[in-house]
């Protein structure tokens, strides 16, 4: 009996698609299930948690799959982030048109930095990306008027849908959720195809071993292009939502920490697993809240705990998670 | 003209600093294949460190002493328990530097305070340059820098342990092969880096303010110059560091300090984008 | 044109080194043929440059009458030309029919969401072709970097063979093999070339001369001799340049 439940978690795991399905009935059950157990904060956290998630998975794309270390990916959520922002208040867009025009920016971005960027190997373009983003973080914070630098640009949320007497608003909280819930599940659901696709099985190959997939005619350069690209655009869209959650834009969320700190919940969730970026983000960002309440200097904790998290489980959480359904 | 050639002797000796802390990094890097996240807090415990001497001390020269040898023992720390158990996987190094960095960035805040504080200049005469006054602490601190990078690249070519650690660097297998105790060197390598780091916190402490986040700035700067100046390549890193902070500063003197950085910033770009190993070619690939 | 493959001036350099000094050579269609010499003899340099790894200085290769001097490396393999490695080198951490497979999906191209269903069809009949012709059925599933060398060796043939090359070219594919693999190995490129024209380089003049219709013989970055095997066998300067290597009858 608990063999076959085993047996059957086993099943789920290793097949993503099924993960998928799973994570997604979880999500979309929780502000149902949630409020039974525990504080509804807990809800808005989670929603939080899967935003973040998306900047981690892009991440993940382009470390676990084409092995490449991007530090910049702020950039990008930045991009979605003040693309919405300055949208909203400075063009006058709706909710959606200034979705749509975070996503261009950031994607567009991602394209052009890209396309020099990926010509370099390893730490060369480690460097590149820690370096664009540097740039963009200085030129938001001194371009005050535009962004509002470090105050940062608050705005009031459009609505969803506006049809006189009916209104879908991101000041529902329960609207909001299934809001933010619907494009991060939309996400993940594109990486998935992404990964099951012929070009998903190329980056794997790209990644292994980049002189032989040349020598089997695969345009090396133009599949790392295309995982940048769509990176930049998944990061994108975490910004956009981020924006949409917090209804503000700050340069802050631009800096290189903010990218290093998505390279962290990456490894610790376990590089190239499929959810593994929403698990060592939950991780993380859970640690934090909670131990912050406890002590003034509850970082010395985080710390340590990241530490001990690396030097005990090197495969990320995903790791830990496979290693236990072996034995 | 006079500002333009004044901020650029700011940045050649900021430059040198920058060069001493980098060049920590670079053998840290080059050695220990560590991406250290946290290398920038290393300079800012030096700081700190240093004012803390000085609190009780009162003698600035003492600090210059005792900073780099806690800096050691520190770093020796650090590898014992924080790089040592990993195994030397660089993806693991960035994760736990990271959770370093955190610890340390707090441990600072704990002790020292949130709130930046002065050092008081150890030598404050000033003398006439260019119709300025310029600090004479500020040419000691370029003349410190020189003194300790000139006497590290003698320690590396010139004593036993260097050639050591130049040929752990070079290959570790052999190295250990030939009797050489590479994890003993490993050890000494990080908290070596650590040191110099710390000793650029010292020197830099009266030329800018002790604040518990003053390795953030810095860290970015620092993987610049090494990665820059070419992988594996000591001499780069230095001239890489130089170079860049004289650039800036030379911009500063048209321009405003962020303004300085976003163009030194695209300078690194353009360079990493025609020159796609570095300036000078690395010896590590 | 009868010649697969057109080397005109074709010069590289080392910094100081002349790594290939001035080639001028023409490989003809339908033929087996080799490359020996020396170590250091420039031979891998000269596929290296074939094949778009390393950039000429000097020269023109013409491939089936089209220009690929410089040609960036994929373009190349697409256009017919298949190579394999003297360092042996295939993607470690997948099973073999993965390596298959992603060269066989390479063929008919990677920028798309999903196969359709006779396209897949098509890419597995091919993959279990290709795995009978190399015997590999048996250790499809087996992690590719786990196997040894001489099976290595034959998944790199096997990996070329998926983008259905015109002309092949084998960097040692004998290199560290056993007596009775090299049978088989020489069995398989034997046949292999009655469909697919295949240049050589080996250093086990046994195979060499039992499989090459055509032999060229390099030295020192240059073509010092090119012919039958009959004729390169009483060549006196193929002689004399081997005189200093241990020669493997």
């Amino acid at each position: 009996m608990e063999y076959s439940l085993v047996l059957k978690v086993k099943s789920i795991i290793q097949d993503k698609r099924k993960l998928f399905y799973l994570f997604s009935i979880i999500t979309l059950a929780v502000p149902i299930i949630i409020p039974v157990f525990f504080d509804p904060y807990w809800i808005k956290l989670y929603s939080e948690i899967l935003i973040w998630s998306l900047l981690a998975a892009s991440v993940n794309i382009l470390f676990g799959y084409l092995g490449l270390l991007s530090f910049g990916q702020a950039l990008f959520f930045g991009f979605g982030m003040y693309g919405v922002a300055i949208a909203i208040t400075k063009f006058g867009f709706g909710l959606w048109g200034s979705f749509a025009f975070g996503i261009f920016a950031s994607t567009l971005m991602a394209l052009i930095s890209g396309s020099l960027a990926v010509r370099l190997t390893w730490h060369y373009f480690a460097i590149i990306t820690v370096v664009f983003s540097l740039i963009f973080y200085f030129v938001a914070l001194t371009w005050k008027p535009i962004t509002g630098g470090d105050d940062g640009l608050p705005f009031s949320p459009p609505n969803i849908l506006d049809l006189g007497n009916f209104k879908i608003s991101l000041t529902n909280s329960t609207h909001q959720y299934y809001f933010i819930i619907f494009f991060v599940l939309l996400c993940y659901y594109f990486i998935l195809k992404l990964l099951e696709s012929p070009l998903g099985k190329a980056f794997i190959a790209v990644k292994e071993n980049n002189l032989k997939s040349e020598l089997i005619g695969l345009d090396t350069y133009k599949i790392k292009l295309l995982g940048f690209v769509f990176a930049g655009l998944i990061a994108g869209v975490s910004g956009c939502l981020f924006a949409f959650y917090g209804r503000y834009a700050s340069a802050s969320y631009m800096f290189y920490h903010v990218s290093g700190e998505a390279v962290v919940w990456t490894i610790i969730g376990g590089v190239g697993s499929f959810l593994g970026p929403i698990f060592g983000t939950g991780l993380l960002i859970v640690l934090r809240e909670e131990l912050s309440h406890i002590w003034d200097h509850y970082l010395l904790i985080v710390g340590t705990l990241v530490i001990l998290i690396v030097i005990f489980f090197p495969n990320g959480i995903s790791g830990l998670l496979k290693k236990m359904l072996k034995n | 003209m006079e500002t333009f050639v004044l901020l650029a002797l700011n940045g050649l000796i900021w430059g040198l600093i920058i060069a001493l802390i980098a060049l920590g990094l670079s053998i840290i890097f080059g050695l220990l294949d560590v991406i250290n996240l946290a290398h920038g807090d290393f300079f800012m415990v030096g700081s700190v460190l240093a004012w803390f001497v000085l609190q009780t001390t009162g003698n600035f020269w003492i600090a210059l002493l005792i900073v780099p040898l806690i800096g050691f023992v520190m770093g020796s720390i650090c590898e014992y328990l924080v790089i040592r158990p990993i195994k030397n996987a660089a993806a693991l190094t960035i994760v736990a530097t990271f959770g370093l960095s955190l610890f340390l960035q707090e441990g600072v805040r704990a002790t020292f305070g949130a709130s930046p504080k002065r050092l008081v200049v150890p030598v404050d005469q000033t003398f006439s340059l260019l119709g300025i006054e310029y600090e004479v602490y500020r040419l000691l601190a370029a003349l410190f820098a020189i003194l300790i990078i000139s006497g590290f690249f003698i320690f590396l070519h010139k004593t036993k342990i260097g050639i050591w650690m130049r040929a752990v660097r070079f290959n570790p297998e052999i190295a250990t092969a030939m009797g050489i105790p590479t994890k003993k060197i490993y050890l000494f390598t990080f908290a070596i880096g650590f040191a110099m780091a710390a000793q650029g916190g010292v020197v830099a402490a009266p030329i800018t303010t002790v604040d518990f986040q003053s390795g953030v700035d810095i860290l970015p700067f620092c993987f610049m110059a090494v990665i820059i100046g070419g992988l594996g390549n000591l001499e780069g890193t230095v001239a890489a560091a130089i170079i860049l902070s004289v650039f800036e500063g030379m911009v500063t003197s048209f321009a405003d300090p962020t303004l300085a950085r976003i163009s030194s910033l695209s300078l690194m770009c353009i360079i990493l984008i025609l020159k796609p190993h570095g300036i000078f070619s690395g010896a590590k690939s | 044109m009868s010649e697969i493959l057109k080397i005109t001036n074709l010069s590289k350099n080392f910094g100081g080194m002349k790594a290939l000094d001035n080639v001028n050579v023409n490989f003809k269609k339908n033929t087996l043929s080799a490359i020996i010499g020396p170590n250091g003899a420039g031979k891998t340099t000269l596929f290296n440059v074939i094949c778009g790894s390393l950039k000429s200085n000097t020269g023109q290769i013409l491939f089936n009458d089209t220009n690929i001097t410089n040609l960036p490396t994929h373009k190349i393999s697409r256009l017919g030309l298949g190579r394999t490695l003297q360092v042996k080198s295939i993607f470690n951490n997948l099973s073999v029919r993965e390596n298959l497979y992603i060269a066989l999906q390479s063929s008919r191209g990677v920028f798309r969401l999903s196969n359709s269903l006779s396209c897949k069809k098509e890419i597995n009949d091919e993959l279990l072709q290709i795995s009978d012709l190399f015997n590999l059925k048996d250790k499809l599933d087996a992690d590719a970097g786990s196997l040894s060398h001489g099976d290595i060796s034959i998944i790199e043939m096997a990996i070329a063979l998926c983008l259905k090359p015109n002309f092949l070219l084998l960097d040692e594919p004998i290199c560290g093999m056993g007596p009775s693999e090299t049978e088989q190995t020489i069995k398989i490129i034997k046949k292999l070339s009655k469909t697919t024209d295949i240049l050589i380089i080996e250093h086990d003049m046994e195979a060499v001369f039992s499989l090459a219709e055509d032999i060229v013989v390099m030295s020192q970055g240059s073509i010092i001799a090119h012919g039958t095997p009959e004729q390169i066998s009483k060549d006196e300067k193929v002689i004399n340049t081997y005189l200093g290597e241990e020669e493997e009858i």
